[in-house]
């Protein structure tokens, strides 16, 4: 199945997803890569997963600071039909949330765990949302990029 | 706790295994809920390690993230040598020298069998034979012999540029190549007769752990842990990067997912990985090892996702380049992380010796998992 | 009088004699020669003993390190690092004795002291040779059996007093694993003692005086011996009290210098009584070739015996303690009474 039909199947099912558009300038995505709305990102993924598309390897979730939003990108694999995708979901870099897809793959739940300690975006639904990496008592998040560390008792 | 033997005139046992403990592979602290000896519960907390690679790389050029990649899996530094190389190389649209290509399937192959020798030296020790470490390293030490004599390191090489590999093979490292898979073949029997068909071996082993297809699937295993499931997932093979869908080898998978499954995946990947360097040796031919590219890359700005099949397994790179000599964003995908995060599923129910059986056939390294 | 002797056991003898002699020149009261003679015999057990420890360390550590691909000690002393073992024992002494907080403080400080002592007991029934045996009881084999159940009850001790949950776990596990492994270990003796018709160790040792019951169908009990007996002085594959990659150290976590040398002094005696047990009941004790004098002859079979041990330490991975009790009362035990049964025909058969 190739980029295009994919595309086909999930706008048909989901409208509000569309295909994202590389910034101006950059170059274009290697994958297919999809803009979903944050609020749906669960049901889209449930969907994926279970609707024929078969996307049963999430390979990695990672967040990344925009500086005028924070952004989830899911890396999904098919391990049967051996296609890959790219979900974004764009957060209000102030209040940032959206549902959990633990759910869908357990593999989600140490990644948005360290998700949310490093970007402090936070995932309903997740059964134990807790700083996984940070030291205990730690303040602030540390990937963000307005992130200020500050010397600690060792420096 | 006291009401609660009252009520039922037992004690839940809370043992905390680590993070300074002989067989947590490192800082890795297991929180235990015990009834006797049987476990009710597993919290495994990471964390211990954490030195913020990612902040750190935003801070690095795309040429200095090699080096730094090198303290993610330090057991197998030439795989994460790979990884790091091949995001920003995609991304310039590069073209790899066919002997830089070459050279670095032979190192990473050469590093797949010293990590996994490292594996069966310390799994030998968790399950109680302490004399097959010794067995393991002779042979790993060979293998650290012959990246020594080529990027003059033994742990962390930062061999791999951005474009090709630092150096040039020495006169010498064919041929010591070459014999040392001679002589590498018949000790992997040896080990069988050592290890894989000793009956107390397969007593500790065989029907412990057990992870089912759908399970490992779901937790997203890679590398020889979802093999082991009979699942046949090899990124050399699925999506092949470098040169290696030139090589004919096989994938082993197992078929129960279980402790002795997963030991034998990476027994039998060590033969094949046997193979591969011996294709790759004769399909080397003179020629440059470096691609022109300048010394502090500017690669385009974008965003790429590259993975490569690291001994542990997945291991994957996210850059999104800004168009700068910095990294926008470098997350890392280490699959120890992700490989290890099922152990608190998989512990539920069994026994306290069973803990160091199953977290050693996950087969972790904690500077990978708390990055 | 003085005959020529071979044998140190014979020396022994004759100088019993010379002193009962003596004595009774100067009209000693028999209390006073029998107090004598017998701590003369303590005496020299005691440094037989702390010799034994010495060797049997640094045996397994040579005999380790060979098994994989070290030297070993190498420097200290000189040759061979043969000192190295003394030099260990001098830093125990040093170090300092750690109590932990909220430890049981009596029992913790008693626990060492008492694993001891079967391993002390032990060697008075032991015949080194034709008259060198501490005393020569009619029960003699269950003295040493008798004591050595004390042994579990000290582990529990160390193990409950330290106040930590893995030597809580390995004196658990060493309660379990003893007390199961003691029954296959005295009933793989039993066959002997059916044999021979007698518990007192000279007579078993007369007995194997034309062949070792190693030869006859007494060898099953032997094979059952060695492994019940491997169970019991924990050492792998059944060193799960300890078990260092699981519960740290087991119940001796909490223990550090002299007190942790008393347990692991223990350890190495008990392989020691457990070996020479074994050449005394299977082997023919210190029965040889006539040149061969009786103490030398007993004590290579019993290092041969050690060495078996240390042999499987470090060769096989260690058990999983629900299968090492399934093992024990499913297989061994069966195993032993199947033996006693064989033995039994086997009399009726050829007597």
């Amino acid at each position: 199945m190739n980029e295009k039909e994919l595309l086909a199947k999930i706008t048909e099912k989901f409208p509000a997803v569309i295909e994202s558009k590389p910034a101006a300038g950059a170059l274009p995505a290697f994958n297919l890569t999809l803009d979903v709305p944050a609020a749906s990102i669960a049901d889209v993924c449930a969907w994926l997963k279970t609707g024929g598309l078969k996307f049963d390897y999430l390979a990695a979730l990672s967040g990344v600071d925009l500086k005028d939003k924070l952004q989830v990108v899911y890396h999904l694999y098919s391990l049967e039909m051996k296609h890959k995708l790219i979900l974004k979901a764009d957060l209000d870099r102030l209040a940032p949330e959206l549902p959990s897809v633990n759910s869908v793959w357990q593999a989600a739940n140490w990644h948005e765990r360290e998700t949310y300690d490093m970007f402090g975006i936070k995932f309903n639904g997740h059964p134990y949302l807790e700083r996984i990496l940070t030291a205990e008592g730690f303040e602030g998040y540390p990937l963000l990029k307005d992130f200020i560390a500050k010397p600690d008792q060792y420096d | 706790m006291t009401e609660q033997i009252k009520n039922t005139g037992f004690e839940e046992m809370t043992l905390n295994m680590g993070p300074q403990h002989p067989s947590t592979h490192g800082v890795l602290h297991l929180l235990l809920k015990m009834d006797g000896e049987v476990i009710t519960e597993a919290r495994p907390d990471i964390g211990y390690l954490h030195r913020g690679m990612e902040k750190l790389a935003e801070k690095r050029t795309w040429g200095a993230n090699i080096a730094l990649s090198d303290r993610w899996d330090y057991i197998a530094s030439m795989s994460n040598n790979f990884a790091a190389v091949l995001g920003p190389e995609k991304l310039m649209n590069i073209t790899v020298p066919k002997r830089a290509e070459y050279i670095r399937v032979i190192m990473a192959e050469l590093n797949r069998i010293a990590s996994h020798l490292i594996f069966f030296g310390t799994y030998g020790i968790d399950i109680g034979a302490f004399t097959p470490f010794f067995y393991a390293f002779r042979e790993r030490e060979m293998i650290l012999d012959l990246y020594e004599s080529v990027c003059g390191a033994r742990l962390t090489y930062n061999y791999f540029r951005i474009g090709g590999v630092s150096a040039d093979l020495p006169a010498d490292f064919v041929p010591g190549v070459k014999s040392f898979i001679d002589y590498f073949r018949p000790k992997l029997k040896e080990y069988d007769t050592l290890l894989s068909t000793n009956p107390i071996f397969m007593d500790r082993t065989v029907g412990v752990g057990n992870i089912s297809k759908e399970e490992a699937i779901d937790w997203a295993l890679s590398g020889p842990n979802i093999r082991a499931s009979g699942v046949n997932f090899d990124i050399r093979k699925d999506d092949a990067y470098s040169v290696y869908n030139e090589f004919d080898f096989n994938i082993p998978t197992g078929k129960n997912g279980d402790c002795f499954d997963r030991y034998m995946v990476r027994m039998n990947e060590m033969k094949e990985s046997a193979r591969i360097i011996e294709q790759a040796i004769e399909k080397l031919e003179p020629g440059d090892i470096i691609a022109k590219v300048a010394k502090v890359v500017r690669p385009p700005a974008g965003e790429i996702y590259t993975h490569v099949e690291a001994p542990k397994g997945e291991l994957g790179v996210y850059c999104i380049s800004d168009g700068s000599t910095l990294p926008y964003r470098y997350k890392v995908r280490g699959p120890s992380f992700v490989n290890l995060a099922i152990l608190q599923k998989m512990l539920k129910g069994l026994k306290i010796a069973d803990v160091v059986a199953v977290l050693g056939s996950i087969d972790i390294v904690l500077g990978e998992v708390d990055r | 009088m003085i005959y020529a002797s071979q044998s140190l056991g014979d020396l022994w003898a004759w100088a019993l004699n010379q002193f009962a002699v003596f004595c009774g020149w100067l009209g000693i009261p028999e209390v006073i020669r029998y107090t004598v003679e017998k701590g003369a015999y303590a005496v020299g057990l005691l440094v037989f003993i702390s010799l034994t420890a010495l060797v049997l360390i640094y045996m397994e550590r040579k005999v380790s390190a060979h098994m994989q691909l070290r030297y070993g000690p190498m420097w200290t002393g000189g040759w061979h690092g043969w000192s190295q073992t003394i030099a260990d024992m001098i830093k125990l002494l040093l170090k300092e004795d750690v109590i932990p907080d909220k430890a049981d403080r009596w029992v913790h400080r008693i626990a060492p002291i008492v694993i001891f002592v079967p391993s002390l007991v032990g060697f008075l029934v032991i015949p080194f040779d034709k008259y060198l045996i501490g005393a020569d009881l009619n029960v003699g084999i269950l003295i040493i059996f008798g004591f050595s159940s004390i042994a579990v009850l000290s582990i529990f001790m160390g193990g409950w007093a330290s106040n930590n949950k893995y030597t809580l776990l390995g004196g658990l596990r060493s309660a379990a694993q003893m007390i199961s492994y003691e029954l296959p270990l005295v009933l793989s003796v039993l066959g002997v003692v059916m044999t021979v018709g007698s518990l007192k160790m000279s007579d078993i040792v007369m007995a194997q005086k034309d062949v070792w019951f190693l030869f006859t169908p007494n060898f099953l009990g032997f094979i059952i011996y060695i492994i019940a007996g491997t169970a019991e002085v924990n050492r792998t594959p059944f060193d799960i009290p300890e078990a260092e990659s699981e519960l740290v150290s087991g119940y001796n976590t909490e223990y550090s210098g002299l007190k942790y040398g008393f347990f692991m002094l223990s350890e190495f005696t008990n392989t020691f009584i457990i070996s020479a047990i074994a050449a005394t009941f299977f082997m023919g004790g210190w029965n040889g070739p006539s040149w061969l004098p009786g103490i030398v002859s007993f004590l290579a079979k019993t290092y041969l015996i050690v060495f078996l041990l240390m042999w499987f330490r470090w060769t096989f991975p260690r058990f999983r303690v629900d299968r090492l009790m399934d093992f024990g009362w499913k297989f061994l035990l069966p195993l032993s009474f199947f033996n006693i049964l064989m033995i039994a025909v086997w009399i009726l058969v050829t007597k």
